[in-house]
């Protein structure tokens, strides 16, 4: 909306703010309540067990295991040491990941997201103020949105399509043609782990079905060729309704050069990334470019 | 040079207390099938969809994703937008970013509400502050009784004068619109002698619970002048919330955030005179206090002159400026879709095809949103693409 | 045109969930209460640039958007601006119960502060009100730094 109204050419500048205190409700009634109240809702449906069955059938149809999965948990509690804003930050193995509490099989405890208070804050400009105002704007090029199915089983869980929707109408506006060599990092949602690896492959950042591989050839860690979640993604801190704009900040304070010891060298083009509703029902991508 | 946006389509239910026959997305879908029916579009037509309702009232979060088995947006962008009161017309504001962006060609805007499904005065009271303000508040209806004793007082306005507004929407209601929801005319002596809700406010001032759902189809100027052959362009928005403290809002006998609003969209539109200018009014009026209170913000009337301004009759049908020939708030309100109503029916109204309640020959038509701590919205909806 | 649907045998369902929530009312907000709780005392916040004070206190000054830092009292007694008479019961979200009708919602400019608070008067009898009337907080006996309870009401200020 931010971005339509600067696009509109009827505001100049626009601030953006979200603010999220998880804390003070109880999120699995919060979360139980974006099932269908006749049929679905009775089943004690939430975040955490409707994503345990879309994990499940995401390791069944691709072959994922749950160790791949764990290493993203590894990857975005150890990225975030040094992002002062991140909520957990911390070294954990493979091996303790897969020996954490079960949630809801196979979601253990350290494959999820905690529960966080966060508020965050953009300021969007159009072109000329944005030139004027700031020495090191950076550029929106592509916003993509997109909504599959409510019903859980009318969808194939284990596929992204509504996100591979999304992130084609990005990369269009962004005249992006190879997202793999074009991006240079991304922050996707990753409100479980395994969430990140079906995220990359919706994003067409990977093949359908190799998030797994990918995560094992250390493509998306630090020092590879496409870093994912720098910050420490939504593992690492999750104010829900803050958590998707906290993937744009990200972005921004990559490209400027920003983001310390976290840094991608030479960052030129970011993509962010948020979802809505259960098992990723919808998604927004952007994809954003720094000042030449 | 702005991107102009037309309203080409309008759907709504027929509206009623309590809808037993339809869920949630039956009856959005009826509202967003008529749309596109009076657009002469398919849903394959749309580009992306812009839904909203309260918050709470219906028990069903993201409601952008719930409601996608009635509102046609399998697999394509939608974005929610909850403003409380102002639901509809920010959902209608949204449709028109959406367009005047240039990212989309044809949106549908959805408001809608079952009413009927909660406690739904429990749920707006928790539009004030939690701490020291919400168990006093009463809802909708307290803060605008509150406001009322303030004008009077200050103005010598009087029960009566309300009662007047009171009569006029439930007579349009009842004589022009066959989707309204109460269809019964009143006189001054039954609204008076009607029993006090909150003093100063009694039943017959105050709008209903309805059921019910509206969808309007925005789309850029190429699309609206094939779609349509008289489209209704929209001129100017304006939308301000002012005042976290519901309380700080009650000391004013009048609505600032409506001042500012109407400042807006009147300037962005080039309304400079609105009662010589604006041919009719579909205003968000939620309770007939309102109605007297709240026309000076618009520029209809000098401060304080809301009585002298209804009692004139110029705001009834025939009179030059009438208001709410759809019988409005007081007849029809199914909250998440009722601001969206108030910018569908002015759209209609300049595009002619208002039927029985079109005020013939409104060119230039205005329609507001009004909600939670005193917040405003208004559209200027025209069937000429810009006003010289 | 999609026909409106009639359905004798329609069935309507109830579900019921309970929707706890638990409100850390903040810096200003904690300051607010315990002065009302331990002293009595109604205080309020002064914007540093405008000079308004603000009851209750809060972070930032809506006007000047900077950090107001200044706590003092304001009075105990103000002007009525506006009333209800509320004659309809609702659920009272803060105790999840119905709420006692009538009851009269007074707002209320307190003497010393630039911005109103909203509360309960002790007359529930319309024509004994009027906007402009002179009002004074009666405290509560029992206070417990909960919600706004330790001022139990306001009270007209007979003259
Ligand atoms: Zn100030």
């Amino acid at each position: 909306m931010g971005v339509m109204r600067i696009l509109s050419g009827l505001h100049r500048i626009t601030l953006v703010v979200a603010q999220s205190k998880v804390s003070e409700g109880v999120p699995a009634v919060i979360t139980n309540a974006m099932f269908d109240p006749v049929y679905e809702r009775v089943l004690g449906l939430d975040a955490i067990n409707s994503s345990a069955l879309q994990m499940r059938s995401y390791m069944v149809k691709y072959g994922i295991t749950e160790e791949q999965c764990a290493k993203v948990s590894v990857k975005n509690h150890r990225n975030p040491k040094s992002n002062p804003y991140a909520h957990m930050p911390m070294d954990i193995t493979v091996d303790e990941v897969l020996r954490s509490r079960v949630l809801a099989d196979p979601i253990k405890l350290l494959d999820t997201s905690p529960v966080s208070d966060g508020a965050c804050a953009i300021v969007l400009a159009e072109e000329r103020t944005a030139r004027e105002r700031c020495s090191r704007p950076v550029w929106i090029t592509g916003v993509g949105h997109c909504a599959d199915a409510y019903h859980l089983g009318d969808r194939d869980l284990a596929d992204a399509d509504a996100l591979a929707s999304a992130a084609k109408r990005a990369y269009k506006m962004a005249g992006i043609q190879d997202p793999v060599k074009e991006i240079d990092v991304a922050e996707v949602y990753d409100a479980f782990s395994y969430m990140e690896l079906m995220w990359m492959e919706g994003l067409g950042l990977c093949a359908w079905g190799k998030g797994g591989s990918m995560i094992d050839s250390g493509m998306t860690e630090m020092d590879g060729p496409l870093p994912v979640n720098p910050s420490g993604g939504v593992l690492s801190a999750h104010a829900v309704q803050v958590a998707g704009m906290a993937r744009i900040i990200e972005s921004v304070l990559q490209l400027r050069g920003e983001a310390g010891m976290r840094q991608v060298e030479g960052a030129r083009v970011a993509l962010a990334h948020g979802i809505e509703g259960a098992c990723g029902q919808g998604h927004c991508v952007f994809v954003l470019g720094r000042q030449d | 040079m702005r991107n102009r946006v037309g309203i080409v389509g309008f759907g709504q239910t027929h509206h009623r207390s309590k809808n037993t026959d339809c869920k949630g997305q039956e009856l959005i879908s009826i509202a967003v099938k008529r749309a596109l029916e009076s657009a002469g579009l398919t849903i394959s037509d749309i580009d992306a969809v812009v839904i909203g309702n309260m918050d709470h009232f219906e028990s069903i979060n993201y409601v952008d994703m719930w409601s996608i088995d009635g509102s046609g947006g399998f697999m394509k962008p939608i974005m929610k937008v909850t403003t409380g009161g102002t639901t509809g017309s920010a959902i209608g504001h949204a449709g028109f970013y959406h367009i005047a962006s240039g990212l989309f060609d044809t949106v549908l805007a959805i408001g809608w509400e079952q009413n009927s499904e909660s406690d739904t005065t429990a749920a707006i009271s928790t539009c004030f502050d939690p701490i020291t303000e919400r168990e006093f508040c009463g809802g909708a209806i307290g803060p605008l009784a509150a406001q009322y004793t303030a004008y009077m007082s200050k103005y010598g306005a009087t029960e009566e004068d309300a009662a007047i507004v009171s009569v006029r929407d439930h007579k349009n209601a009842a004589m022009y619109n066959p989707y309204a929801h109460l269809r019964q005319t009143m006189t001054v002596d039954q609204v008076m002698k009607s029993q006090y809700i909150s003093y100063p406010i009694k039943l017959l001032d105050i709008c209903p619970r309805t059921d019910g759902a509206a969808a309007v189809i925005f789309a850029t100027e190429e699309r609206a002048r094939k779609i349509a052959e008289r489209p209704a362009w929209v001129l100017g928005v304006g939308d301000c919330h002012i005042l976290v403290h519901v309380a700080d809002g009650i000391g004013l006998a009048n609505l600032p955030s409506l001042e500012r609003a109407a400042h807006e969209a009147y300037e962005m539109a080039g309304v400079t005179d609105p009662f010589e200018q604006l041919d009719v009014a579909e205003l968000y009026i939620p309770a007939s206090t309102a109605g007297v209170t709240w026309m000076e913000a618009l520029g209809l009337c000098e401060e304080g002159g809301g009585p002298r301004l209804i009692r004139s009759g110029v705001t009834e049908m025939g009179g030059e400026l009438p208001i709410n020939p759809s019988g409005g708030v007081l007849a029809t309100n199914p909250i998440g879709a009722t601001g969206l109503l108030r910018i569908g029916e002015a759209a209609l109204q300049v595009m002619g095809r208002a039927e029985d309640k079109q005020v013939e020959g409104a060119e230039v038509a205005v329609a507001t949103g009004f909600g939670g701590c005193f917040w405003s919205d208004v559209t200027v909806i025209s069937s000429r693409p810009q006003l010289d | 045109m999609e026909k409106d649907r009639k359905d004798a045998g329609a069935i309507s369902i109830t579900a019921m969930a309970d929707m706890p929530y638990y409100y850390h009312v903040g810096f200003y907000y904690s300051r607010f209460l315990r002065e009302l709780r331990d002293s009595k005392r109604i205080v309020g916040v002064k914007c540093p640039e405008c000079e308004k004070v603000y009851v209750p206190p809060r972070i930032v000054c809506r006007d000047c958007f900077v950090t107001m830092e200044e706590f003092l009292p304001v009075s105990s007694e103000g002007t009525l601006l506006a009333y209800t008479v509320t004659n309809f019961s609702y659920t009272d979200t803060t105790k999840g119960e119905p709420k006692k009708i009538p009851y009269t919602a007074a707002y209320i400019k307190l003497d010393g502060s630039d911005s109103n608070i909203v509360h309960c008067l002790d007359e529930t009898d319309e024509t004994r009100i009027k906007a402009g009337m002179r009002v004074r907080a009666v405290f509560s006996g029992d206070r417990t730094g909960d919600y706004f309870h330790d001022i139990d009401h306001f009270e007209i200020i007979e003259h």
